[in-house]
């Protein structure tokens, strides 16, 4: 019995002998395992169970080994620099503590100021209004693949916005990006096949929409909020049948497209549909504003009947007319005041290059008071026609009232020739200046005879009468429809011009606050001999004057 | 217990900045009396030089000093070790810092004078780059916003890789081995962010939050964000905090 007590604590201490010997290897390992599993559990998803088990195993054997040689680490904390060793740790950690602490709370407080000098990466007051009155969470997942090239600009331009709308919000929105090829199951829960996009998705509901991406601004993602949280969305129709521009084909390629428009309209919290009335019939009660995109032949007595009774029970539209009007739209707007006919604007002032029917507008050529031309920078509106007030402005009723938009310039002239350039009185052209653009409100038409009259209620107008206030009828109509048109609505702010139109006519007069905002690059021009200078100065001149300023050192001190 | 009084607190705070220019000015001194700060500085100003010439030798050149600025973050993993390596390597090595540690200098007095000194070096250099902005507004029209906040952003970042050059420095008493030692941090710390752009989660969070070039492009887009400005200070203070640690323990080890 005594003989196998000794054997046991003989077989103990040879144990106790190897762990001892053996303790600096164990701690080795086992801070290895620790970090290793610590490295999993940060990085690696699926092996979160693997790294937990490494980390626990890992402290297992720093703590064997910590028993194992307690004498050595009790002598070498018992004495002088022990203390001293410990003391400097323990300093060493709270000072980390602090550093953390302190970009802990900077994280989560952080206050930013956009120095660049068009507010490049600040904010609308309609986004920022959105984003304050979001109460469901709602997460963003952008699925970007790295290291293409050509979606390098729109990460970066995705990561800035969101990163705004995460701190505006108080991280109600939140955000993080995917790469779809390192973690396919995240994209295929979506069902996307096409990057980038960004899935926004209410937590809540669950409802999830997908934007594609590019292009990419601000008022994409304040749409994709508004939607996703289900706002209500207005409608927006396009009316097709008498050979009006396509707003529904999504093909950027085709020139007479509305591809871009239809696009825009979406991009600021709209549903967009057409409307062919010779099909359904009636106007839909959902009918937010219609939009009549350059109709070029005319509409059937039903069809007109229906669109002018529409209006005059206080409907909202948009005409984009290109000359010839054709005479059923000239009809439906005649009571409104409104004269269109079949001439075209030429004008010399102020006009594309070497194209005098392609007038361009310029600042001083928009009416600043209304919010739809405020921001307006150029626009180009080829073939355009004149938009006249058939009633003199001393006999414009109470309930009628006219807002032009943009005026072509006093060089102007109107002909109803097609092709010449040149000014002949003979023919009947006139100088202008004309409205291209002008916006109508009224409560009743101009002929008949009424007790109302309209006045400005804050942004909108009212109907003021006996019987109460009611919403006037808003028509909004362009003297062309190319310039919304795929061709040339990228140029300058040609598209703006429209979408703030359709927002001033739905009354959303936020969503023009929101146009992405113009990036102003600031190209350097310099001639060959300049750039040599700046060439030439920036590699040799500064780096000689150090250079030379070294030899003398040396001379000196030589 | 040391004498609180104000006029305590005035002497301490005076001997400390009188202690502390000291050990400023006879390291500024010994940077530009001798021709290794020239030379690190035209380095510099070549390669930047030639960053700024390839960035508006493009066909529609932009007005800007983000050519040069945002590469010059991976020139300051070679040039901050190139310029505090000899700092208090040389020292150890000569056995100076023990007459250093002798006098009655604080520890944390040798440490800030020699930040101070480097940070100068740093000033100095970036001040000759105002060149370029110079010429950008003689020839263009530049948005000054962002190179305001760059400039910022420069120094900050200057700042804190000099300061992990400083400790890096402190830990051995041969130069090479400092320089190879702050350049491998340097570049850790720069190459987390690439680590974050291939990680998600919590994770890709802590890469890109604990890295040195991650919270350097806000200020050279324009954005002055004081989580930045919070993080290169944090960077500054514990690195220097080590380093003043590093030292004091020679005086027990």
């Amino acid at each position: 019995m005594a003989e196998q007590d000794l054997q046991r604590v003989s077989l103990w201490e040879r144990i106790k002998g190897i762990l001892s010997a053996a303790a600096l290897l164990l701690a080795i390992v086992g801070g290895v395992a620790l970090l290793g599993g610590f490295a999993l559990w940060l990085w690696a998803d699926d092996l979160r169970t693997t790294g937990t088990y490494m980390m626990i195993a890992g402290a297992v054997v720093l703590l064997i080994a910590a028993v194992f040689s307690s004498v050595n680490i009790r002598e070498a904390l018992a004495g002088q620099r022990g203390r001293f060793a410990i003391n400097a740790i323990l300093m060493v950690v709270a000072f980390t503590g602090i550093v953390v602490f302190f970009n802990f709370i900077s994280y989560h407080n952080v206050a930013r100021a956009d120095l660049t000098a068009s507010k490049q990466f600040s904010l609308a007051q309609q986004t920022t209004q959105v984003l304050d009155d979001l109460t469901e969470n709602v997460h963003a997942t952008a699925f970007f693949i790295p290291d293409r090239p050509t979606d390098e600009a729109n990460r970066q331009l995705a990561d800035d916005l969101m990163f705004e709308f995460q701190r505006r919000s108080n991280r109600t929105f939140t955000y993080e990006f995917v790469d779809p090829e390192g973690d396919p199951g995240r994209a295929e829960v979506y069902g996307l096949s096409q990057f980038p996009s960004i899935v926004f998705q209410a937590q809540d509901s669950g409802q999830a929409v997908v934007l594609s991406v590019p292009p990419l601004s601000e008022q994409d993602l304040t749409s994709m909020l508004l939607i996703v949280t289900g706002e209500q969305q207005k409608r927006v129709y396009f009316v097709t049948g008498h050979g009006e521009k396509d707003a529904i084909n999504q093909d950027p390629e085709d020139p007479q497209g509305f591809a871009f428009a239809g696009r825009g309209v979406l991009a600021d919290s709209y549903s967009v549909d057409t409307l062919n009335l010779a099909q359904v019939g009636t106007i839909p009660e959902d009918a937010a504003v219609l939009v009549f995109p350059g109709p070029s032949r005319n509409m059937s007595i039903q069809e007109f009947d229906s669109f002018d009774a529409w209006l005059r029970n206080g409907g909202r539209a948009i005409f984009l007319v290109d000359p010839p009007v054709p005479n059923s739209v000239r009809t439906l707007l005649e009571p409104w005041g409104i004269a269109l006919g079949g001439d075209t604007i030429v004008d010399p002032g102020s006009s594309l290059h070497q194209a005098l029917r392609t007038p361009l507008l310029q600042s001083g050529q928009f009416n600043r008071q209304t919010s739809i031309t405020r921001d307006l920078d150029t626009v180009l509106m080829p073939l355009s026609t004149p938009i006249e007030i058939s009633v003199e402005p001393e006999k414009v009723p109470p309930w009628v009232e006219y807002v032009p938009l943009a005026r072509s310039t006093l060089l102007s002239w109107k002909t109803s020739d097609p092709e010449s350039e040149d000014f002949n009185p003979e023919r009947g052209d006139t100088i202008g200046p004309f409205d291209v653009g002008m916006v109508v409100h009224a409560c009743g038409i101009v002929g008949e005879e009424i007790d109302t009259v309209i006045a400005v209620a804050g942004r909108s107008r009212e109907c003021i009468s006996a019987e109460g206030t009611r919403k006037p009828t808003t028509i909004a109509i362009f003297g062309d429809s190319d310039f919304a048109a795929n061709r040339y609505s990228p140029y300058s702010t040609n598209l703006d011009f429209f979408l703030n139109a359709v927002n001033y006519v739905a009354e959303d007069y936020n969503l023009i606050s929101i146009r992405p905002k113009p990036f102003a690059f600031r190209e350097l021009v310099v001639t060959s001999q300049e750039f040599d200078f700046i060439r030439f100065s920036s590699w040799f001149l500064l780096p000689a004057a150090v250079g030379l300023a070294s030899i003398a050192v040396w001379w000196r001190r030589r | 217990m040391p004498n609180v009084s104000t006029g305590g607190i005035m002497a301490y705070m005076l001997s400390t900045w009188r202690n502390t220019f000291a050990i400023f000015w006879k390291e500024t001194k010994t940077y530009f009396t001798s021709p290794m700060a020239y030379i690190i500085g035209g380095v510099f100003l070549a390669i930047t030089g030639y960053l700024f010439v390839s960035s508006i030798s493009v066909a529609f050149p932009e007005a800007s000093i983000r050519g040069w600025l945002d590469p010059s973050t991976t020139v300051f993993v070679l040039w901050a070790p190139a310029i505090t390596m000899r700092l208090l390597a040389e020292e150890q090595k000569l056995g100076t810092l023990e007459l250093l540690m002798t006098s009655p200098i604080r520890d944390y007095e040798i440490v800030l004078g020699k930040f101070a000194a480097v940070m100068a070096i740093l000033l100095a250099t970036l001040v000759l780059t105002l060149f370029y902005t110079l010429l950008l507004v003689l020839y263009g029209d530049p948005d000054l916003g962002p190179i305001l906040t760059g400039y910022l952003g420069i120094i900050l970042f200057g700042g804190a890789s000099l300061s992990i050059g400083l400790l890096a420095s402190s830990l051995t008493s041969n130069q090479v081995v400092a320089a190879i030692v702050s350049f491998g941090t340097l570049l850790l710390m720069v190459l987390t962010n690439q680590a974050a752009d291939i990680t998600s989660g919590v994770a890709a969070q802590v890469l890109e939050g604990v890295s040195l070039s991650g919270h350097f492009d806000d200020f050279s887009r324009g954005i002055l964000d004081t989580n930045n400005v919070v993080y290169y200070l944090s960077v500054m203070a514990f690195f220097l905090f080590l380093t003043i640690r590093n030292i004091e323990s020679r005086r027990w080890r």
